[in-house]
């Protein structure tokens, strides 16, 4: 189908397209050649006029010849001058000898006056014809010819006349008359047969001659009153009535004519209803005027056959053309149907294609892109479908997802439901909280992670004095605390803050009214779940009272300590001086006596001076001085102290320590009493002979100290018990050994605060070994009231 | 073997009769030269009266106005006696009242309970060969 469309429409176009420059062209054509035709007849007939204007003149020129020829024998002024018998004999015989076949009707010679005085036509002697033009113009001394019809001869007459001239006059006219029929009838012949008309005019446009024979004595247009007088005149044509034709054009152009050319013009006579072309050629140095008059269809009439025939050559090789051009088309059009049975192939599915197409050109390549296309689109069709597989799968997958989203969503909503319940408590809780912290008889402020206080509860105002609205948005203690040192706040915020650990300490306050009191401050940071500090929480209570307890106590200690010492001391010094003779020589049983009431009252200051110890360290008044320390010194010296007692009681005391031990910060006067307490156990507890070992080690970390011995020991059942205050065990107790139970404890409570451990091994009869360990690290410098002894 | 020389003087200021007592016998009994206060007043009385106090042997509580605290700070200003070895015989354990008596220059601090009196005098008498 769509191959037809493509041939039909381009042959239609063609067709069109030729049809239309076809038609110009033969339409053009048609114009051209009729007018080139036109013209071309129209240059014949200029031509074919010219050439009988000339026939014409030739013949009449032999006439003119004639006359002149005549003329020129002087014997002509004779016999004009004098026309005696004599003379008109010879010239009579001079004339007929001239006159070959009677070609002139006369030939005569007028006088001066315009008589005829000589004239082979008897008929004309004596007549004057002075009226004649031909005479007036001769007798000027012009040679001339003139048409007119004879008075006599009621005749055509072309009348040649020259002047007979002597001297300087011209004393007569030569004329010669020729009679026109053979002139007429040369014309006649030139028509005939012909669909022209010939006709043939003087110089005012009347007509002489014309092969139709009604034009005779007409004029060819109309003549004006001035003319048609002077002819009247002239008697050139008698009374003839000179009607007037159609030929106004040709008269005017003979009126006119300045030319010596004749005038071609085209002409439609309503006459003969056809085109003609009228041509109007003049005679040369005659008044005559030939015009023709041809019909102009005729003469196209070649022009259309020329134009027919030039259409026919259009369309015979337009028709040509057609056909090779729809050869053409079939055969180009044929890929078409090739790629279009490609395309359908497709159409249907199959995209494995071929082009078939190979005629080298667009048309194959066109194929081959389809091909090509084809198989591309097979693969991502393949590709596609692939996708599409996989892209199910992971949908399917999507959507299990979404199923599960879907009840997680639902269980977290369930859970909101219960969170919400959960937070409507916690807002109750909230409040109770709130309340409670109001409530609270401690001062406790929330701040900041910079201090600023941001709440505070009503036991703040109480303790401060200070109004929450006035501390609120203050840093923390600003308004009541004396200002400590910046060592002091340097570590409060580097633990707070930096290490993110609670502060505990004691602080010097006071109230707005000035009333000063002391406080036990606690400072603690909040954390949120990535371990940043959100809050400080700090909790004041005011220590004043218990401070002052405290004071009291430590006075009371004290000057209990004091009170009980002074009769000791003097119970000591007189014992002593007695024992040491200044009263006078003692005898065995009183030195005896006094020695007891010595040692009875060395147990008492040891047992004082103990009470005093735990007393401070209850109430952790006991100054700690950390400096550089040998441990191994300190324990020498307490074994030097020691001596007598070993010495006495035989006992081995070996002393094994490394070499390399450190010297570590702690305070020597406590690691003294650790070292004192430890070792005089083992030499009390030791029965005589017996072992006590002390080592002292280190590891990275820690001094390792152990004391041993194969002393008493101490009883399973109360091993429990050997650390608390005045606690003594009941085999040594049993044993009357002195001792005030306060040693062990004094011992683990320095040895707590010094981060160390402490622990034994003990079986009863078997002996004891004490472990402690002190870090190297040392002891920390601690103010106190007191130094434990 | 105590040769004829100068018996060196002890000032001794403590409260306590019997404590006095004793610790001016065993004092004598050791060559010295006792001088007694009971009160800072009588203290410098007796700094004032005396030619040479070479040693003074002092405890913190005192009767009447002033402690032992003050009659340092009084010997320590005092051109003729502030090199004189002081030596604090108390009872009391003041940390802080033991370092001010060290910060002043007192020679040894002795809690009187815990020392013998010939372990003093062996003290003040080894101060004096220096």
């Amino acid at each position: 189908m769509h191959k037809k469309s493509i041939k039909s429409d381009i042959i239609r176009s063609m067709i069109m397209l030729l049809i239309i420059s076809g038609g110009i062209t033969i339409a053009v054509m048609t114009f051209l050649v009729y007018r080139q035709m036109d013209n071309q007849k129209i240059h014949d007939i200029q031509a074919l006029s010219t050439e009988k204007s000339n026939t014409i003149k030739i013949f009449l020129d032999r006439s003119s010849d004639i006359v002149e020829h005549l003329n020129n024998n002087p014997l002509i002024t004779d016999w004009a001058l004098n026309p005696n018998q004599q003379n008109t004999e010879s010239a009579l015989s001079l004339f007929n000898t001239i006159n070959i076949k009677n070609r002139y009707s006369a030939i005569y010679i007028l006088d001066k006056t315009g008589q005829a005085i000589i004239s082979t036509d008897p008929t004309f002697l004596n007549n004057n014809y002075s009226f004649r033009p031909y005479f007036k113009n001769a007798i000027a001394g012009q040679s001339n010819m003139d048409i007119a019809v004879g008075v006599t001869s009621l005749e055509q007459g072309y009348y040649f006349a020259s002047p007979i001239n002597y001297g300087q006059d011209t004393v007569g006219v030569l004329v010669v008359k020729l009679s026109p029929g053979t002139l007429y009838k040369m014309l006649s012949d030139a028509v005939q047969d012909t669909n022209s008309h010939v006709m043939l005019t003087d110089q005012y446009g009347v007509i002489l001659y014309s092969d139709l024979k009604e034009r005779e004595f007409s004029s060819l247009g109309q003549l004006g009153q001035d003319t048609l007088l002077k002819i009247q005149a002239e008697k050139k044509y008698l009374n003839f009535d000179i009607k007037s034709l159609q030929y106004d054009k040709a008269q005017r152009l003979l009126t006119n004519q300045a030319k010596l050319e004749p005038m071609v013009y085209r002409f439609f006579d309503f006459d003969d209803q056809e085109n003609e072309i009228i041509s109007v050629s003049p005679i040369q140095n005659y008044p005559l005027f030939l015009v023709n008059e041809d019909s102009a269809w005729e003469l196209s009439a070649g022009a259309i056959n020329l134009a027919l025939i030039t259409s026919l050559l259009i369309i015979l090789s337009t028709l040509s053309l057609l056909l090779f051009i729809s050869i053409i088309i079939t055969k180009r059009l044929k890929p078409m149907e090739l790629l279009t049975k490609m395309v359908k192939k497709i159409g249907q599915g199959n995209l494995s294609v071929r082009n078939e197409v190979k005629s080298g050109d667009e048309l194959e390549h066109l194929g081959d892109f389809i091909e090509e296309t084809a198989h591309r689109l097979k693969s991502s069709y393949s590709n596609l479908e692939h996708q599409v597989e996989e892209r199910t799968v992971e949908i399917s997958k999507k959507n299990e997802y979404l199923d599960k989203t879907k009840t997680a969503i639902i269980n977290i909503l369930e859970d909101v439901e219960i969170e919400k319940n959960k937070t409507a408590e916690s807002a109750d809780n909230l409040r109770k909280f709130k309340l409670a912290l109001d409530s609270s008889s401690d001062h406790i402020l929330i701040t900041d992670p910079e201090g600023i206080v941001i709440y505070g509860n009503k036991m703040v105002e109480v303790l401060t004095g200070y109004s929450l609205a006035e501390t609120v948005g203050k840093k923390a203690g600003t308004l009541w605390s004396y200002p400590m040192s910046q060592d002091y706040y340097a570590k409060l915020w580097n633990t707070i803050k930096t290490e993110k650990k609670p502060l505990l300490s004691t602080l010097k306050n006071r109230r707005k009214d000035g009333q000063e009191y002391e406080a036990s401050v606690s400072i603690a940071p909040v954390l949120d779940d990535k371990n940043e500090i959100k809050y400080f929480i700090g909790i004041e209570r005011d220590i004043t009272h218990e401070k002052m307890v405290d004071r009291a106590k430590t006075e009371f200690v004290s000057l209990a300590s004091h009170q009980l010492r002074t009769p000791l001391s003097s119970v000591n010094w007189y014992a002593e001086m007695l024992l040491a003779g200044d009263g006078g020589k003692l005898n065995k049983e009183q030195a005896g006596f006094v020695q007891e009431i010595y040692a009875g009252n060395q147990r008492m200051v040891e047992l004082v001076n103990s009470l005093l110890n735990v007393s401070r360290l209850e109430l952790g008044t006991f100054a700690v001085e950390p400096e550089p320390t040998n441990i191994v010194e300190i324990a020498q010296s307490v074994i030097k102290e020691l001596q007598p007692s070993i010495i006495a009681k035989s006992l081995k005391l070996t002393f094994n320590y490394d070499k390399n031990t450190p010297i570590i910060q702690a305070d020597p006067k406590l690691i003294r009493i650790i070292f004192q307490n430890l070792l005089s156990n083992s030499v009390k507890y030791t029965s005589e002979k017996g072992l006590v070992s002390l080592t002292i080690n280190n590891d990275k970390k820690n001094l390792l100290i152990e004391v041993t011995d194969n002393g008493y020991g101490i009883p399973k059942k109360e091993q429990y018990r050997i650390f608390e205050k005045l606690f003594r065990a009941e085999n040594v107790r049993a044993m009357d050994t002195e001792g005030t139970g306060l040693g062990l404890y004094i011992v683990k409570s320095i040895i707590k605060h010094a981060g160390g451990q402490i622990s034994f091994k003990s079986a009863e009869n078997k002996g004891t070994s004490f472990k402690l360990s002190i870090p190297l690290s040392g002891m920390k410098k601690k103010e106190g009231d007191k130094k434990i002894e | 073997m105590i040769t004829k020389e100068i018996k060196p003087t002890v000032l001794v200021v403590e409260d306590e009769r019997s404590l006095l007592e004793a610790i001016e016998i065993k004092l004598s009994k050791n060559g010295f030269n006792v001088l007694k206060a009971r009160t800072a007043a009588e203290a410098y009385a007796l700094l004032k009266s005396s030619n040479t106090v070479d040693a003074v042997w002092l405890d913190h509580y005192l009767l009447g106005t002033g402690d032992g605290l003050d009659i340092v700070a009084k010997l320590k200003n005092d051109k003729k006696y502030k090199t004189t070895p002081i030596f604090i015989v108390s009872n009391t354990a003041g940390t802080d009242k033991i370092t001010s008596y060290i910060n002043l220059g007192v020679s040894k601090y002795y809690i009187k309970s815990n020392n013998r009196l010939d372990t003093i005098i062996q003290d003040i008498q080894g101060s004096l060969k220096k």
